[in-house]
């Protein structure tokens, strides 16, 4: 069946991984799965007679099946009170989620314009950095937490396997291990059944001990140990 | 990192030739970079990269098209004809600024 199926990966950015340790280890994912890339098409607008996408640039890519991610903006009601973005995001300070414009107003999560991944991870550190800082300024003293951007996500890539990748506002997603140097178990920017095998036994650590509150074992902000910053010669640490 | 000479001066670049450094930008950088990518800038283009200068020292990210569009007030059409083909990554370069990414 595969093979009589045309797969092409459509994206506005310049290729399916921007970041360069990431391009240059997992560029050849998409050619190994035969599957072609369409770089820097902005869509303005689905035909569904003919069934094409057409870009601003008038280049147009056909499709009998058609999946798209749609633009991930924030909620409604954060357009009708005027406080976001042209995204609906609220813009805040990165580090401490403060607004600029109204020193009383906080905003986390998928509220925020933070310049990272909307990922659960990323949230889920940052509301940590945030209960610190808020416990402090509800006490009259002054915040001290700041928040590094951490994020961490799998990637499923099929046959049992997936990628892990680690970041944080400074350093782009590198190779190594996580969450302990060394012995892993999982592995970083590669994929691997174990990280597969971590993603399904996340399933059960996110019911019955992230959501409860409990603290699991992994830092709130990204930790180089772990990681080979042979890779990168810019890595800030 | 490495260092590289456009219109007589020495900036940072990375790998793929965007700098690095905000503060070491020029309009005569900007016209340099620019011709080296077979773009002469008009007042339509000043107005683009104006505006991604200004919004990233605000911000601190290069915006995307859509905010050029939503907030410069550029139709996304035009930027597709003033830097024709890759107007996100084009603009950035010229401007000086960071080329748009994702998280991988």
């Amino acid at each position: 069946m595969r093979d009589k199926v045309e797969l092409v990966y459509v994206t506005p950015l310049d290729g399916a991984f921007t970041k360069p340790v990431a391009a240059g280890r997992l560029g050849g994912m998409l050619d190994d799965r035969q599957i072609m890339m369409e770089p820097d098409f902005y869509i303005e607008r689905v035909d569904n007679e003919s069934k094409a996408l057409i870009s601003y640039d008038e280049r147009e890519i056909p499709f009998d099946l058609l999946v798209t991610v749609p633009l991930n903006m924030g909620a409604e009601f954060i357009a009708r009170s005027g406080m976001g973005n042209e995204l609906n995001f609220v813009p805040v300070d990165k580090e401490t989620f403060v607004s600029p414009k109204w020193p009383n107003v906080f905003a986390i999560g998928d509220a925020a314009d933070l310049p990272t991944s909307k990922a659960g991870s990323s949230a889920h550190f940052a509301v940590e950095v945030f209960t610190e800082n808020f416990m402090q300024l509800a006490r009259g003293e002054e915040m001290t937490h700041r928040f590094d951007g951490h994020t961490n996500c799998f990637v499923e890539s099929g046959d049992g396997k997936a990628m892990l990748i680690d970041f944080n506002y400074e350093v782009q997603p590198l190779p190594g291990k996580y969450p302990y140097p060394v012995v892993g178990p999982m592995s970083l920017l590669e994929e691997t059944s174990i990280n597969h095998l971590g993603k399904m036994g996340f399933k059960w650590l996110y019911w019955n001990a992230l959501l409860p509150g409990r603290k699991l074992p992994v830092p709130t902000l990204m930790s180089m140990a772990g990681k080979d910053v042979n890779e990168d010669t810019e890595v800030k640490v | 990192m490495t260092v590289a000479t456009i219109a007589d001066k020495e900036v940072h670049v990375d790998a793929e030739g965007f700098m690095t450094e905000y503060d070491e930008w020029s309009e005569d950088l900007a016209a340099q970079l620019a011709a080296n990518i077979g773009i002469d800038l008009t007042e339509a283009h000043w107005k683009a990269i104006k505006f991604l200068r200004d919004d990233y020292k605000e911000v601190g990210e290069t915006p995307t098209l859509r905010r050029v569009t939503a907030v410069g007030g550029i139709p996304t059409k035009e930027l597709f004809q003033l830097f024709p083909k890759k107007p996100a990554k084009k603009m950035a370069y010229v401007a000086g600024l960071p080329k748009p990414v994702g998280c991988v």
